[in-house]
């Protein structure tokens, strides 16, 4: 049975969707951006009735903000209250609950790193760690991605020669900004604020992790660069985290077959509990 | 905010899809909103504006299209004829003085019977079919495949095809293409100045949700003058 509650967060009442089920693990999903909690074309609606299908509870919430609930929307790393406040609600209105889950995507992946709510686990889907400041912008006003992002794309293009002819022909590469891609990946470039938190956050964690990587989505290779690179050596060492990675460029893992992988990761998570 | 949310619900094809309700009573207006992607990204907005309707003594309702946002029915089995016949279900249950539509929530309003039409910014099905097309497109020409319309469509005769995440229904996909917005009296608005302009800008369009308070307010106060 799918119902609506609301719960209390700081003044806020925030609106939530449960997915009942009889097992003792529920699954708190969060959702990203500033995403209402069906998600993207009900992606996360579907996901939740598939999990309480296969005996898990689930539970998703709009952030204050955002859809159905009240208050201001103050971005993804002010959302440790609201996940707090979720979490409890979550036992509440499932009195049988022994271990909850949390699942996220995007920034949503970052926050549940960065708040210590008492998940029995994680999984967290192609972390977001770029910072604001970081998106330059071209004259056309078009944010350029990451420094990881842009040379997988250019790797990618340089090895299908037929496709870089079509598109260098069709118009559809801009040179100009082809070479200061290429320049800017000359430049050094330390761990952004966010990354640093993260490589922390991944180094000190005993939550059990689990990173899930859509291997051609930016978001997400902006993720791996950070993960190879010196800051995070130790998060790397880190028993309780494991990351694994999927041929997909969806970054929602939308296609069929990413869908598939991402599901049989959470049942995973789920019945390892 | 003042009003706490209620769940009403509907019940359509053998399910139940929420109506969201905003204030005191019987909602005296059905709101009908934007299809697909186009709902994610007003739902905050349009939240906000029930709740100005609220504030006027005017409670709302929020329908849920099946196939969407919290509804369990598939999308794929979906069709504008189809949610016509929603919006009359949502309608007959709340029996609702107004009937408001945004955007595609204008093709299939004709579904359902009101005192007053209230619709911002109506849009051609062959519109919103080209957008969702394109998207697909690109998408194929990120991963280094290419398709055309032509073949996508052909595609769509025999059997359901994911265009920007959803999976849509030959039915669905053939309405949509020669859809209009039924020629019936309506209060029509769109965002920007002057006549038949309220304040506001056209949310539906940006990369991903948003907020739009002013706009918002000036929702509830056009449809509350209308139904006054």
């Amino acid at each position: 049975m799918r119902r609506f509650l609301s719960f209390d967060c700081a003044g806020d009442r925030l609106a939530a969707t449960l997915d009942e089920a009889d097992g003792t693990t529920g699954l708190l999903i969060v959702s990203g951006g500033n995403e209402i909690r069906a998600g993207g074309h009900a992606n996360q609606s579907r996901l939740a009735a598939w999990a309480a299908a296969e005996g898990y509870p689930t539970l998703r919430y709009d952030r204050p903000g955002i859809g159905d609930s009240s208050g201001d929307n103050r971005g993804f790393t002010h959302n440790a209250e609201p996940q707090k406040a979720a979490f409890a609600a979550f036992h509440r209105a499932c009195p049988q609950l022994t271990q909850i889950v949390g699942f996220g995507n995007c920034d949503a992946a970052t926050s549940l790193l960065f708040n210590d709510v008492g998940f029995d686990r994680l999984v967290i889907a192609n972390p977001w760690l770029i910072e604001p400041i970081e998106e330059a912008q071209t004259e056309d006003g078009a944010a350029m991605p990451s420094r990881a992002a842009i040379r997988a794309r250019y790797i990618a293009r340089l090895k299908n020669p037929v496709r870089l002819g079509r598109d260098i022909l069709g118009g559809s590469i801009d040179l100009a900004k082809f070479a200061r891609g290429i320049a800017r990946l000359r430049a050094d470039e330390p761990p952004s604020p966010l990354a640093a938190r993260a490589a922390e956050a991944l180094t000190a964690t005993i939550t059990p992790t689990t990173i899930l990587i859509a291997q051609g989505d930016a978001t997400a290779l902006s993720f791996q660069a950070a993960w190879k690179s010196q800051a995070f050596q130790r998060a790397r060492a880190n028993h309780y985290v494991t990351r694994l990675e999927h041929a997909t460029s969806s970054h929602s893992f939308s296609d069929d077959d990413a869908q598939s992988w991402l599901r049989d990761n959470l049942k995973r998570a789920l019945y390892g509990v | 905010m003042p009003g706490a949310l209620r769940h009403l619900s509907y019940d359509f094809g053998g399910h139940t899809e929420q109506l969201l309700t905003i204030g005191e009573g019987n909602p005296r207006v059905l709101i009908v909103p934007p299809l697909f992607d186009e709902m994610n990204r007003m739902r905050r907005t349009l939240v906000l504006a029930m709740h100005g309707l609220a504030e006027r003594e005017i409670g709302s309702a929020l329908m849920d299209l099946p196939g969407a946002n919290e509804s369990l029915a598939l999308l794929e089995d979906q069709s504008l004829e189809n949610w016509r016949n929603a919006v009359g279900a949502a309608a007959a249950t709340i029996d609702p003085d107004c009937i408001a539509s945004i955007r595609g929530g204008c093709l299939i309003d004709d579904g359902g019977e009101a005192l007053h039409r209230w619709r911002l910014s109506p849009a051609k099905g062959s519109s919103l079919l080209k957008t969702l097309l394109r998207t697909r497109i690109a998408g194929e020409r990120e991963n280094g495949r290419s398709v055309t319309a032509a073949e996508l469509m052909a595609q769509a005769e025999t059997g359901p095809i994911e265009l920007a995440g959803n999976r849509l229904g030959p039915d669905m996909i053939a309405q949509l293409g020669a859809a209009l917005p039924a020629d019936l009296p309506a209060h029509e608005v769109k965002p920007g100045t002057g006549k038949g302009c309220i304040n506001g800008s056209a949310l539906w369009l940006r990369a991903e949700p948003g907020e739009d308070g002013a706009m918002a307010q000036a929702i509830a106060a056009d449809i509350a003058a209308l139904i006054a």
